[in-house]
Order: C-alpha cells, then structure tokens, then sequence
C-alpha cells in the first residue's frame, strides 16, 4: 500500500511528530517494522565517539 | 520484504549552560529500511535540530532505503523515498537520498499565509539531492 504523508515536520511544534507515523510492517514481522521515535530535551549535547557511534531511528531491514 | 518506513528523530537543547558539540565521527539516522526477497526500499524518516547546531550534512541520513535488486534499482522505481533534516536554527531544509534514485515523493506542506492566501516559505535554504524527488504542497490540498 502506497501512500502520501507530509515529511515536513510542523514548525511550530516540532515535538508533534504523531503526523509522520508511517509504516509500522507487516504483522508479526519484526524484520520489516518502522523505525521508531527519539526525543531527546537537553540543555546541551556533547555527541562523540568512534566511527559508527550514532542515534539511529533507522527502520528494518537495515539500510 | 518491504522495509519499513524511517522513524523521527528531535532534537532540543536550550543551550543555557553549554553549547552542543557533533564529533565528526558521530552520525544521525532515520534511515528507511532495505528491501528483501524482490521487494521494495522503505521511505526516509525525519531529523529534526532544534537548538544551536552546528550540523554536517554528512553526519545525517534520513534516505530512502533501497531496492532488493539491481532491476529495480537502475530506474529508481523500488527505492523508497527520501526523507527530511531541518535544522530549525539555520531554517535549513534537506532533502537526500543519497543515490539512490526514486520516482516515490517527498510530500512537503506548505502552510497557507492568512493574509496573501498563498502558501508560506518552509524554510530559508532547502536543498534537494541525492536522487530525492519533491512535492511541496500547500495545506488546503494536501489529503492522506
């Protein structure tokens, strides 16, 4: 199923991220499910490390 | 399989204390999910900055996820479609699907101005690369 949703996220309430839901996969299926939601609210953030440190909301299979 | 669509990722800092800091190894990712088995590339996710960000494009993914096989992957026609990173300090908007080329389109609103009834700029600087293909929209018109 194909569909159109609005990638844009709402600037002016960027923590309103229940319009960008998108494919959740196929049920029972964990190898094709969505990528999943990350909220971080710091006073500041100091992100370091080796190659391949990251935040990942990626979804499956792996890109 | 289909991959799955890309997650949303926000970030916020308020930087009262401290300014924030991206190592140049560090990624950010919202990545569409593969195809398996003949299918196709789940669409991008969303990244959003919301603070002083120093941001390199580099460092951030939100692409479509890609095709299965090499057939479906010369047209473009079974990769997802790319997602979105706004970097709300520098109104900066990217669109990327790094290579991978897709008919499948970004759907971006643009809200209707009140006072000219036209549809509002979305962002100062938006960049559309890496095979992404985009539809800016404007609000009244735009139906799931």
């Amino acid at each position: 199923m194909f569909g159109n949703y609005d990638m844009m996220p709402d600037t002016s309430n960027l923590k309103d991220f229940m319009n960008q839901m998108g494919s959740i996969g196929k049920a029972g299926d964990s190898e094709t499910a969505g990528g999943g939601r990350l909220i971080i609210i710091a006073d500041s953030m100091n992100m370091t490390g080796s190659l391949g440190s990251s935040l990942q909301a990626n979804s499956l299979p792996i890109a | 399989m289909t991959g799955g669509s890309g997650g949303y990722v926000y970030i916020k800092t308020l930087n009262r204390a401290a300014d924030n800091d991206i190592g140049e190894k560090f990624r950010v990712e919202a990545k569409g999910g593969n195809g398996a088995n003949g299918n196709y590339g789940g669409s991008g996710g969303v990244i959003v900055f919301d603070g002083n960000f120093n941001v390199r494009t580099q460092q951030v993914s939100a692409a479509g996820g890609g095709a299965y096989n090499s057939k479906l992957n010369e047209d473009g026609c079974g990769n997802g479609g790319a997602g979105t990173l706004y970097i709300k300090n520098q109104s900066r908007l990217i669109v990327d699907n790094e290579n991978k080329l897709s008919p499948k389109k970004t759907v971006l609103t643009a809200k209707r101005n009140m006072h000219t009834d036209s549809p509002s700029i979305i962002a100062k600087h938006i960049l559309i690369d890496g095979g992404a293909d985009v539809w800016i929209d404007s609000y009244a018109n735009n139906h799931l």
